[in-house]
């Protein structure tokens, strides 16, 4: 597990830092995709997570869903064009899954990209992301993260 | 009289274990409320972030019982009665 200023960042995940996302490759074509731990932790507590529907196609650098907490409002972006084949039902529910695991229970879409070995060859793998995340988060002068007890990451 | 001691409570609204710990920390100073005061600091706002990282705070709830300046105990996690009640071996100090 990489880690920068108490910020985790799973060595098997590649990582967008321009859209502050993560992304798993599923192995079977897919991926998933959720808000890194410092996105959750620039966020703060979300109250609502409205991902965009399964079936729809996406475009690279686009929405896949709107966050909103209780300081800001904004979209989560996906990285690779493709199309959305499953969402995270939970977050409906309780959209503070993504505060409390935001690498696991707090997956956010699944998506088939159009080119996913391209695509994942533009994103850094685990500690890779390191640089781009420090230099992200001097710009939003973000001093370091900090956990829920229990936090699962 | 000497100052009250001061405890302060790092909370945030997605932390599920922050509540409870909230209101056995404000039960504890209800019973005393001569020697303790209690201050929580929300780090949903920016100055309670910015009181969190100058405090090195990493995972909340964390509890900081203090003097004026002296940090006195540290408690990092939910508490328990037992961790709160030895805050008060400081009053017979």
């Amino acid at each position: 597990m990489a880690e920068i200023k108490n910020c985790l960042l799973p060595d098997d995940l590649y990582y967008s830092v321009e859209n502050n996302v993560w992304v798993r490759d599923l192995g079977d074509g897919t991926i998933s995709l959720g808000m890194t731990d410092i996105a959750q932790t620039l966020a703060g507590s979300v109250i609502h997570c409205k991902p965009k529907a399964a079936g729809k196609k996406v475009k690279a650098n686009k929405s896949i869903a709107t966050v909103e907490s209780g300081k800001w409002v904004g979209p989560v972006k996906c990285p690779f064009s493709g199309e959305i084949v499953a969402v995270n039902e939970q977050l409906a529910q309780d959209a503070t899954i993504l505060n409390k695991s935001p690498y696991k229970e707090g997956w956010i879409v699944k998506v088939r990209p159009d080119n996913l070995e391209g695509d994942l060859a533009n994103l850094a793998k685990g500690a890779d992301a390191i640089p781009g995340f420090e230099a992200y988060m001097a710009e939003k002068e973000l001093g370091e993260c900090i956990h829920c007890e229990g936090f699962d990451g | 009289m000497a100052d009250k001691l001061l405890i302060r409570v790092f909370t945030h609204p997605a932390c599920s274990g922050c509540g409870p710990a909230l209101r056995m920390v404000w039960e504890m100073v209800e019973q005393e409320k001569e020697v303790f005061s209690l201050r929580t600091v929300k780090l949903e706002n920016k100055d309670g972030l910015q009181e969190a990282y100058r405090e090195g705070i990493k995972t909340i709830p964390t509890i900081i019982l203090s003097s004026g300046e002296k940090e006195l105990e540290r408690i990092v996690g939910s508490p328990s009665r037992e961790q709160l009640a030895a805050f008060k071996s400081y009053l017979k100090r």
